[in-house]
C-alpha cells in the first residue's frame, strides 16, 4: 500500500510522466481534473481517478528505468542504451562497492545502486553544491540507504576521506572498489584516484561525448597500465505500428472500384525521432 | 586474495581476444587453440593471472608484460610511432614467400616455444624486410596470434560467458546481442523480492542474468524451452556462474505448466527471451501478472513482437508499449587512428517492454 510520504513514478495516459510525493492534504491537477492524494493511498500501479471520474492514473514503485525516464534534469543526464551497458559491463552485481563521479541529476546513480544492491554501497561525487545536496535528497527520497552522496571536487581531491569535514558518512577504503564510473569533463584528471580505489581485477568506465575526450582518456589508462581497454558507443532505437490503407494502382478510383476494398495493412516502422550520438563508453580493467 | 578453488569455473581469455569458460579440477585435460592442458594446474591459483602453454602443453604462469606483449598487438603498433603518411608508390604485391614448408613448422611447434617460431618464421620470411613498419608490425601480429598461446584466468561473469558463446555459436543465444541482454536487464528493473515468470529459449542466459541479480532474494519460476525434460544443470551459463545454494535455490523450474498457475503471489514481472509463440503466453499468463508488473520480451523478429502489442492493446490491460531495438559499435581508439571498428554485429534483436496497469 502506498502511504504518505512515499516518492512514486506518476504514470498519465499511460506513460510514464514525474515523479510525485504522496502528500496529506495536498491535490494533483491535469487535464482531466483534480486528484485528492487520499485516493492515492492504494496499491501502486492500481487505476485512481480524477474527482470527476475520469483520466485514470498510476502510481507505480520507483525503479531504475522509470527512474531515469522521469528524474527531474539538473543537468544532461544518462539515459537507458548507456546505463544498460555500463551495468554489463562493469559486470556490476549485489554486493560490490562502486564509486561515481559526477552524481549530475543522480540518473545513473539510481541503477547503480540497484545493480548493487542493499547489500552494496555506492559513493556518488558531486563538486556543484546544489546537485550534491539534490543527489542525497533523491536517494533519502526513494530510500536507497547504500548510496551516499559526497561534495567533493574529484581532480583536486579524489575520493577518499579528507579534510573536508561538511561530507558525513563512511568513505571508502582504498583498493576497495569493484567499479568505478566517471562522467566528468576530463576524466583522465580523475585517473589517478581512481587507480588508488580500484581492487585487482576492477573495472572502470569513462563516458565521454567527445572522440577527442576518449583519446584522452585512452592514452592516460595505457599509461598507467589499466588494461583491456574498449570503447563503444550504444543508441536505441524506437518502432511502431502503422496500418495503412493502401491504395492499388489497378484500382479504378473514378468508379471506386477497389479491388481490395477493406484491406488494412499493418507494418513496422522506425521513429525518425532518435539520439544519434549520446557518448562513447570506455572500459577498462586494473590488473 | 581469492583462490581458484576446486570445481570452479572460470574464463580463460587468449591473446586473440578469444574465450574459453572452463571447470577447473585436479588433472583436467581441456582442448583449445589446438593444444590439450591440464587446466588442474591452476587450482588454488590467483584469478587475474596470466598462463601460457609451453612447446611441451603444459601450462605456466608467465607475467603480465609476458602477456600484453603477445596481446592488444594494434595498441602496440600505435606506440611504434608509425608514419601515418605512407604511401602506395612503393608497393607491390607479393605472397608471403615462406621458406620453412608446413612440415617443418608443424616439427618447429613440439621443440620451440611460440615466440622463438615466430622469430624463425620471421627471418625466413623473404619479404618481410620490404614491408612498411606498419605491415610488418601486421604481419607480427598475426604470426604471435597464431604460434603463441597465452591466456588470463578471469572469473566468470554475465559478461564473459555471453561472450564467449555467443563468438562460437550465437544461435544457442537465441542471438540475443551483449547489449540486448543489457537492455533486457534494465527494462526489466530487477529489484530484490521481485517474484518472476519467465521463459528463456535463450539457454539460461537471461534466467542466470535475472538470478544473479536477484541474489536468492525473491523467486524466478522459469520455463526452459523443452519444459519436460529438462534440468537446471543442462543450462551451461547457470552453472558456469558458479552460483551460491541460495541463488540456485531461488531459481524454479517449472516441468508442468499447471505450476505456474498454482503460485500464490502474482507475478511482479513477466519476462520472455527467445522465441515462444508469444501471444498464447499473454493468453494464459498475462492474468497472473500484478497491477504494476512489468513485461519485457526479447524476440529475432519485430513482427511478433508487434503481435504481441497488438494483443497487449487491445486487451486494454498495459501502458504504453515501447519497442526498441539497439544499435551498438566498438570504436578502435589510437592515437593517430580513431574510428568505428571495422567488423560489427549489425543485428542485436528486439524488445519489448510495458506495465500492466490492470
Ligand atoms: C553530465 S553530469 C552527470 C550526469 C549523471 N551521469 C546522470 O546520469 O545524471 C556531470 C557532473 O559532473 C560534475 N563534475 C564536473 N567536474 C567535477 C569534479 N571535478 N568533481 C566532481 N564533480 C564534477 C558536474 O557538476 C556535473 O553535475
Amino acid at each position: 500500500m502506498i502511504q504518505y510520504g512515499d516518492t512514486m513514478i506518476l504514470f498519465e495516459d499511460g506513460k510514464p510522466k514525474q515523479f510525485l510525493t504522496v502528500t496529506q492534504g495536498q491535490t494533483y491537477q491535469n487535464k482531466y481534473g483534480a486528484y485528492h492524494h487520499y485516493t492515492f493511498l492504494v496499491k501502486p500501479g492500481e487505476e485512481i481517478l480524477s474527482k470527476n471520474g475520469t483520466g485514470p492514473i498510476y502510481l507505480m514503485t520507483p525503479n531504475p528505468h522509470l527512474i531515469t525516464e522521469t528524474v527531474p534534469h539538473k543537468t544532461q543526464i544518462l539515459f537507458m542504451a548507456d546505463i544498460s551497458m555500463i551495468i554489463l559491463k562493469l559486470c556490476l552485481k549485489p554486493g560490490q562497492r562502486v564509486i561515481e563521479s559526477g552524481t549530475g541529476s543522480g540518473s545513473l546513480s539510481c541503477s547503480l545502486a540497484a545493480a548493487v544492491g542493499h547489500k552494496g554501497r555506492l559513493f556518488t561525487y558531486e563538486f556543484n553544491k546544489e546537485r550534491a545536496n539534490n543527489g542525497k535528497e533523491l536517494f533519502a527520497k526513494l530510500k536507497i540507504n547504500q548510496a551516499t552522496c559526497f561534495w567533493r571536487d574529484v581532480y583536486a581531491n579524489g575520493f577518499l576521506k579528507g579534510e573536508d569535514t561538511e561530507n558525513q558518512g563512511e568513505f571508502p577504503q582504498e583498493s576497495s572498489i569493484d567499479a568505478i564510473f566517471l562522467d566528468l569533463p576530463q576524466p583522465w584528471l580523475a585517473l589517478d584516484h581512481s587507480k588508488k580505489m580500484i581492487k585487482k581485477g576492477g573495472r572502470i568506465c569513462c563516458f565521454s561525448p567527445c572522440i577527442e575526450q576518449v583519446q584522452k582518456t585512452a592514452l592516460e589508462l595505457k599509461q598507467q597500465g589499466w588494461k583491456n581497454l574498449e570503447t563503444l558507443e550504444c543508441l536505441k532505437r524506437h518502432f511502431e505500428r502503422r496500418v495503412k490503407q493502401e491504395q492499388s494502382l489497378f484500382d479504378d478510383v473514378q468508379k471506386k472500384v477497389c479491388t481490395d476494398q477493406n484491406k488494412r495493412v499493418t507494418y513496422s516502422a522506425g521513429i525518425n525521432q532518435a539520439y544519434g550520438h549520446t557518448g562513447y563508453l570506455t572500459f577498462a580493467q586494473y590488473i | 586474495m581469492e583462490i581458484i578453488e576446486e570445481d570452479t569455473w572460470v574464463c580463460l581469455e587468449d591473446n586473440r581476444n578469444e574465450s574459453k569458460i572452463v571447470k577447473v579440477n585436479e588433472k583436467k585435460m581441456v582442448g583449445w587453440r589446438k593444444h590439450k592442458f591440464d587446466i588442474g594446474v591452476l587450482l588454488h591459483k590467483q584469478y587475474n593471472t596470466f598462463w601460457k602453454v609451453d612447446k611441451t602443453n603444459a601450462v605456466v604462469e608467465i607475467s603480465s608484460d609476458q602477456f600484453y606483449d603477445n596481446t592488444d598487438l594494434d595498441n602496440q603498433i600505435d606506440d611504434a610511432n608509425i608514419e601515418i603518411t605512407k604511401t602506395n608508390k612503393d608497393l607491390f604485391d607479393f605472397n608471403d614467400s615462406q621458406k620453412l614448408t608446413q612440415e617443418e613448422i608443424l616439427s618447429l611447434k613440439k621443440q620451440k616455444e611460440g615466440e622463438e617460431i615466430v622469430d624463425e618464421v620471421i627471418q625466413n620470411s623473404k619479404t618481410f624486410e620490404q614491408k612498411t613498419e606498419f605491415s610488418k608490425a601486421k604481419y607480427l601480429k598475426r604470426k604471435k596470434e597464431k604460434y603463441i598461446c597465452c591466456f588470463m584466468v578471469l572469473k566468470t561473469t554475465i559478461e564473459n560467458v555471453h561472450k564467449t558463446q555467443f563468438l562460437e555459436t550465437p544461435q544457442k543465444l537465441n542471438f540475443m546481442r551483449v547489449d540486448s541482454l543489457a537492455f533486457f536487464m534494465q527494462l526489466s528493473s530487477i529489484t530484490q523480492n521481485s517474484n518472476i515468470l519467465m521463459f528463456d529459449n535463450a539457454n539460461g542466459i537471461a534466467v542466470s542474468a535475472v538470478a544473479e541479480r536477484l541474489d536468492g532474494e525473491g523467486s524466478i519460476s522459469t520455463v526452459f524451452w523443452n519444459h519436460t525434460k529438462s534440468n537446471l544443470r543442462d543450462y551451461w551459463p547457470i552453472q558456469q556462474m558458479n552460483f551460491s545454494e541460495e541463488i540456485l535455490k531461488s531459481i524454479k523450474l517449472i516441468k508442468n505448466l499447471e505450476d505456474i498457475e498454482k503460485n500464490e503471489n502474482k507475478y511482479t514481472h513477466l519476462l520472455i527471451a527467445g522465441e515462444f509463440k508469444f501471444t498464447e503466453i499473454f493468453e494464459k499468463y498475462l492474468k497472473l501478472v500484478a497491477v504494476g508488473g512489468i513485461i519485457v520480451v526479447f524476440s529475432t523478429y519485430l513482427e511478433k513482437l508487434h503481435e504481441v502489442a497488438e494483443q497487449l492493446l487491445s486487451s486494454g490491460l498495459c501502458g504504453k508499449i515501447d519497442v526498441l531495438d539497439s544499435f551498438m559499435r566498438y570504436h578502435q581508439v589510437l592515437e593517430n587512428r580513431t574510428h568505428p571498428k571495422v567488423e560489427m554485429n549489425a543485428f542485436g534483436g528486439y524488445l519489448l517492454q510495458t506495465y500492466k496497469l490492470k
